[in-house]
């Protein structure tokens, strides 16, 4: 048990594995941090800021964010301070500001009581969360998608915003993305992820018809696997 | 939506687990699974009525409990009605700032026997009275497999239960599956949806679509149970989605009025695929399974036809 330590979270004393991010540890005990850029599966990137919390250390204050700050002996942790919630509050204007009509960011300041109109309104639906370029990578493995630029023109796109060619078309970034940015649609046989500006076809059941998934994504998964050439000719029913 | 999810957006769903593992539930049950993913999509903020049934016998044998949220078991008839208490109780305790003011929605649940039979009257009421934040989630086995394979209102037309069992003068159950989603339509609701818990990622898509309904939402969700299907208990997920490729049990969804087919099927499967694994149909003829096979296109073509005038 040397590896435990004692943090106290809203002046609750709890015990918690040494290093666990502070995020972690909050949802656990159903303390209600806000997140735009997090996922379970993902390595903590620390990019949105909604999850900031303050630390209080050997006598001193801090704003860090909570997802990729490790738990530590002694360590006092604060999700609601005024200093929070203003500091929060600024980066929820600024997002507010980026994407003023999608329905996620609007729900959420809603329910963090911010609202817009201080800033210069963008209309973007992408937040630069990263979400989708680090679930291809750490996730997926196939590394499809990076950012693209920097500064106020920075996107997530394919390598020269060209029709990827290693795209396999598994979803998983459309499923992170936390605005609903990534568009994805299957019409006729073919899956379409538009932001990636793919078209794959869709491999078919040789009993039934059935689509099963784009035969990019059977080729790749068969391949990693290592499984026989005919493991994806039939559909899940007709096996 | 279906499907599209395939092999890595499991890793990424919610991995807090509000069922369990250790409950009692027979091996290979998919209403286990299908409350698992539900309760996956609800996250934390959620109090649950759950009617008599299987999932409530199988997960609160005293002093244990599979839930790690708030759940109360309530009999047969009144899953509805404690529900929408819980619903207008946590409005008036919001109210009176007795608890933070937030979204914590009221989930009433029950199997098919709870919902179609025993508990339709509650339910009804219930919908009626527009509650907020309210949801109730129908979880089908198609009978009352909790007691022994009595059949329900929603036994489908031809299955043996030892209560309508087949024989040389009974085909089994003998009238057609209670429409229950159709009868949550003519509540008027904002949203009603079927699922299935062979398509994971749809049926969790649709729990969240419900709550954000606002209203009184309802899920009627397919639950495959091996035991009173009388099928391999590996094959749960199979006959899920099997019921759905062969329009025997169709998933759409009904926002605000207008229908939705959710699963993309390029050509139905004859039923036949469905109903001749299953040792609780073992019994039908060929005239049977033409007279089911006519059903299932009609009510399928209604659907599509549903499907179409809503979506141009």
């Amino acid at each position: 048990m040397d590896d435990m330590v004692t943090i106290t979270l809203n002046g609750t004393e709890i015990k918690a594995q040494k290093g666990t991010p502070l995020l972690s540890i909050a949802r656990e005990k159903n303390v209600y941090i806000p997140t735009l850029c997090h996922n379970d599966a993902l390595v903590p990137y620390g990019v949105c800021r909604m999850c900031l919390v303050e630390i209080e250390k050997g006598g001193r204050k801090r704003i860090v964010t909570s997802c990729n700050y490790p738990a530590e002996e002694g360590l006092a942790v604060k999700t609601d301070t005024e200093r929070v919630v203003k500091t929060r509050s600024i980066v929820m204007e600024l997002l507010l500001a980026r994407a003023p009509e999608n329905k996620m960011i609007v729900d959420l300041a809603a329910r963090l009581g911010v609202k817009g109109g201080r800033l210069t309104e963008v209309n973007d639906d992408c937040i630069l969360c990263g979400m989708c370029v680090r679930v291809c990578d750490e996730v997926v493995g196939v590394s499809a998608l990076g950012f693209f630029s920097r500064g106020t023109s920075r996107m997530p796109t394919t390598p020269f915003a060209e029709p990827s060619e290693t795209c396999i078309g598994c979803g998983s970034c459309v499923y992170v993305c936390p605005t609903g940015y990534i568009k994805m649609e299957d019409k006729d046989g073919t899956r379409y992820i538009h932001n990636w500006k793919v078209a794959l076809k869709m491999a078919t059941c040789k009993k039934c018809g059935m689509y099963i998934a784009p035969q990019r994504q059977l080729d790749y998964i068969r391949k990693t696997a290592d499984l026989p050439e005919d493991f994806y000719d039939l559909c899940f029913s007709c096996r | 939506m279906i499907d599209k999810y395939a092999v890595f957006v499991p890793n990424l769903t919610n991995r807090a687990e509000n069922f369990t593992s250790g409950h009692r539930a027979c091996q290979g049950c998919a209403e286990a699974l299908a409350v698992r993913h539900v309760l996956k999509a609800l996250g934390h903020d959620i109090v649950i009525s759950n009617a008599t049934g299987c999932m409530e016998i199988v997960s609160s044998p005293l002093p244990l409990t599979a839930w790690n949220v708030p759940w109360i078991h309530v009999t047969f008839e009144n899953a509805g009605a404690v529900a929408s208490g819980v619903a207008a109780g946590l409005k008036v305790l919001m109210r009176k700032g007795k608890i933070p003011e937030k979204r914590i929605v009221s989930v009433g649940m029950g199997g098919d026997g709870a919902t179609t039979d025993i508990g339709l009257q509650a339910l009804s009421g219930a919908l009626e009275r527009m509650h907020k934040d309210f949801l109730y989630v129908c979880f089908d086995n198609e009978a009352y497999m909790n007691t022994g394979i009595q059949r329900s209102s929603s036994t489908p037309y031809g299955a043996a239960t030892t209560t309508s069992p087949a024989g040389k003068d009974s085909i089994g159950q003998h009238t057609w599956k209670k429409n229950m989603a159709a009868i949550a339509v003519a509540h008027d609701i904002p949203y009603v949806a079927t699922a299935c818990s062979s398509y994971p990622f749809d049926l969790q898509a649709k729990v969240i679509k419900a709550v954000e309904s606002g209203g009184p939402a309802y899920l009627h969700v397919l639950s495959v149970c091996p035991t009173g299907w009388r099928i391999p208990s590996h094959l749960a997920i199979k006959y899920g989605r099997l019921a759905v490729e062969t329009g025997v049990f169709p998933l759409y969804e009904v926002q605000d009025g207008k229908y939705r087919m959710t699963a993309d099927i390029p050509k139905l499967r004859p039923v036949r695929d469905y109903l001749s694994g299953q040792g609780r149909f073992r019994h039908l003829t060929d005239t049977d399974i033409d007279i089911i096979q006519k059903r299932v296109t009609k009510e399928y073509d209604k659907l599509i036809s549903l499907h179409k005038s809503n979506n141009g």
